[in-house]
């Protein structure tokens, strides 16, 4: 196996293009290395590193089944493993990207309160607490 | 019409098709190919820069696959024409980072890469250098587009080092050309007589400073 391949394998599990970022994704989830993630799908280290390299099946249907079915029958995983795992990856990124948005939003809210506040007028007859 | 080239069209048909396999088999086929090549021609780069902008020229192509017009030019020769643009780029952006730890004498170790040696701390030299040689690359392809038609790969592959290179040597034409089992004179003759029928395309084309 190329170290070449091997290596840029791994730079994308960063990459939503790529299917390593879905199976990196669900081998988190799952507490899974790389090892018990070939063993899920009924394949090899070499085989799993050709995985990592393939498009992201789309996530449409039809075409996601059309994908994942292309991929395994290719490679001789487990299907069923393999969509559950890009399924799984692709709720996960909906699930990131909504908690950023009420992130965002709740950081927006309470900086304006924060503000108000400060813009509050200082009465220095009020008595002072201890 | 270009040269036939099986593999590459078939490649390439197949990323339009958004194959979800065609990926995979693109990188195996090209990449280490594509960075043994840009690490022999460009000896005195770190060889990590070479594989990285072999990576970016193939992860381009797989994610813009427009971008590649299979009528003018073979794959492999399209690829050695994109790789070297993100080498370029790369190192420029080591090269402004170096200009911020190192002393300006480590510039020498990117003179015979292209860079002029001169002034890397000023950034403005650096845009105009880069700005130079990205005009200098757009004008290559569009010469490369205009006279590549009926060239095989290999005689592609002669145009874009007497156009980007400006080589010199013959060694790497033998390469090019597959013809390093023939006796030294015979390579000579081969080698002259390609470039001379790409010399006659050129003049064609009124390009005369290669």
């Amino acid at each position: 196996m190329s170290k070449r391949i091997n290596a840029l394998a791994q730079r994308l599990r960063t990459d939503q293009f790529f299917l390593a970022s879905a199976l990196n994704d669900y081998a988190t989830s799952e507490q899974m290395d790389d090892a018990a993630l070939a063993a899920a799908l009924h394949c090899s280290p070499e085989t799993l590193t050709s995985l990592f390299l393939c498009r992201r099946p789309q996530p449409e249907p039809p075409a996601f089944r059309q994908d994942v079915d292309a991929i395994a029958t290719r490679f001789s995983v487990r299907a069923d493993v393999l969509a559950e795992a890009v399924r799984r990856a692709d709720a996960l990124v909906a699930l990131r990207q909504d908690t950023s948005a009420i992130t965002a939003a709740s950081g927006g809210t309470l900086i304006a309160a924060r503000d108000r506040q400060d813009e509050e007028p200082h009465d220095t007859n009020e008595p002072q607490q201890p | 019409m270009r040269a036939t080239d099986r593999v590459g069209d078939d490649l390439y048909r197949r990323l339009l098709a958004n194959d979800a396999d065609a990926p995979r088999d693109l990188l195996y086929a090209y990449l280490d190919p594509l960075a043994s090549w840009l690490s022999a021609r460009y000896w005195n780069v770190d060889p990590h820069h070479c594989t990285t902008a072999a990576e970016e020229a193939l992860l381009s192509l797989i994610k813009n696959p427009t971008l590649y017009d299979p009528q003018k030019l073979s794959l492999p020769a399209y690829l050695r024409m994109a790789v070297r643009g993100d080498l370029l780029n790369i190192l420029d952006a080591d090269k402004r980072h170096r200009a911020h730890l190192a002393p300006l004498d480590d510039v020498e170790l990117y003179a015979d890469a292209g860079n002029t040696g001169q002034d890397v701390a000023n950034p403005e030299t650096l845009v105009t250098e880069r700005a130079e040689r990205q005009a200098k690359l757009a004008e290559a392809v569009r010469v490369l587009n205009a006279i590549s038609s009926g060239l095989t790969p290999e005689e592609q592959e002669v145009l874009i080092l007497m156009l980007f290179d400006q080589e010199r040597k013959t060694e790497p034409y033998v390469q090019v050309l597959r013809i390093s089992h023939l006796p030294l004179s015979e390579q000579r003759r081969a080698v002259k007589k390609v470039k001379d029928k790409i010399q006659k395309r050129l003049r064609r084309a009124a390009i005369t400073n290669v």
